[in-house]
């Protein structure tokens, strides 16, 4: 049954590869492929090496333990984060990028949830994490791909020079928040967020909002809340942000014409 | 033309991989893995209105 998910990663990716080059040339295509299978590779190469929180027991084609559809599936997430965010907001300023990243993060986490609940459900990889017992993927997942989607493109924008070589420094500020989360020092991420906040306050806020969802589900073993609501509260979350800050930026357009 | 193309190669990628979470649900009669797949589905119909606004 892993051809189910095999298969059509391979189809979805040629396509992807075949629309990036009509749309953006060679070039293009070759940086962005390549830079998101080795960012891909590398996160997974780490991931199976110390957290070891989930595995890929069937997965044909492995190398160091990485089996090489797993990076495939992240550049795929990557593209069509950056194609479709695209449509919503261009990455034409510093603000504009770090929006752009915000909402590719959150398209990426809509690309989550979905995935994760048909491979469990199917026994195409296993995570420690795991409660199918709603038959839904745990919500903890969610933060995993929106700062791996974050991260990427944090580096990807200073890459291609639209973010400056400052900006790296959140982005490794941001690689310690999440390596907090993952041994589960929540508090004392607070501290290094709200110091994010004087400065990039949607990043900070985005970020706590994750992190007291992530709080509240360590919690929620003693008051029993369902996996599911945490999913939809997330959720909930991240289309707001994206309906309140579209309306903001309409809002100062409209304000700028006249 | 070449933006219709180019839509529709898009398009595709994404019927494909609502095609898999369908498959599953189908295959597991599980009516919630199904349900899992409306937030992407509003992202893209936030996407599609965006982009329209814009253009007009």
């Amino acid at each position: 049954m892993l051809e189910a998910f095999i298969i059509p990663v391979v189809i979805a990716f040629v396509a992807e590869i075949v629309h990036s080059t009509l749309t953006k040339g060679w070039k293009f295509t070759l940086e962005f492929f390549a830079g998101g299978f080795l960012f891909g590779f590398v996160r997974e190469l780490i991931a199976a090496s110390y957290l070891k929180q989930y595995g890929f027991p069937d997965m044909p084609i492995q190398f160091l333990n990485v089996p090489i559809f797993i990076p495939v599936g992240w550049v795929f997430t990557f593209y069509l984060a950056y194609e479709f965010t695209n449509k919503i907001i261009k990455p034409s300023t510093e603000a504009n990028c770090r929006t752009f990243i915000i909402f590719a993060a959150f398209f990426s986490t809509c690309i989550c949830i979905p995935i994760e609940t048909a491979a469990m459900n199917m026994n195409w990889w296993w995570v420690v994490l795991s409660d199918t017992s709603g038959n839904i993927a745990v919500f903890h997942l969610m933060r995993g791909w929106l700062y791996t989607t974050m991260v990427f493109f944090y580096i990807y924008f200073v890459a291609k020079k639209n973010l400056s070589l400052k900006q790296l420094m959140l982005a490794f500020v941001l690689v310690i928040i999440f390596c907090m989360w993952e041994l589960n020092i929540y508090i004392r991420s607070f501290l290094i967020m709200l110091v994010i906040f004087t400065v990039y306050k949607e990043i900070a806020v985005v970020l706590m909002a994750y992190a007291v969802a992530e709080y509240c589900g360590m919690m929620s073993i003693l008051f029993f809340i369902p996996n599911w609501i945490f999913v939809t509260i997330l959720f909930v979350f991240n289309f707001t942000f994206i309906l309140v800050k579209l309306h903001s930026r309409e809002a100062k357009h409209q304000f700028s014409t006249v | 033309m070449k933006n219709i193309i180019s839509d529709l190669l898009l398009l595709s990628v994404v019927l494909i991989f609502c095609g898999v979470i369908i498959y599953v649900a189908i295959f597991l009669s599980s009516i919630k893995t199904g349900i899992t797949i409306l937030p992407l589905l509003l992202f893209l119909v936030i996407t599609y209105r965006v982009n329209k606004m814009r253009r007009s």
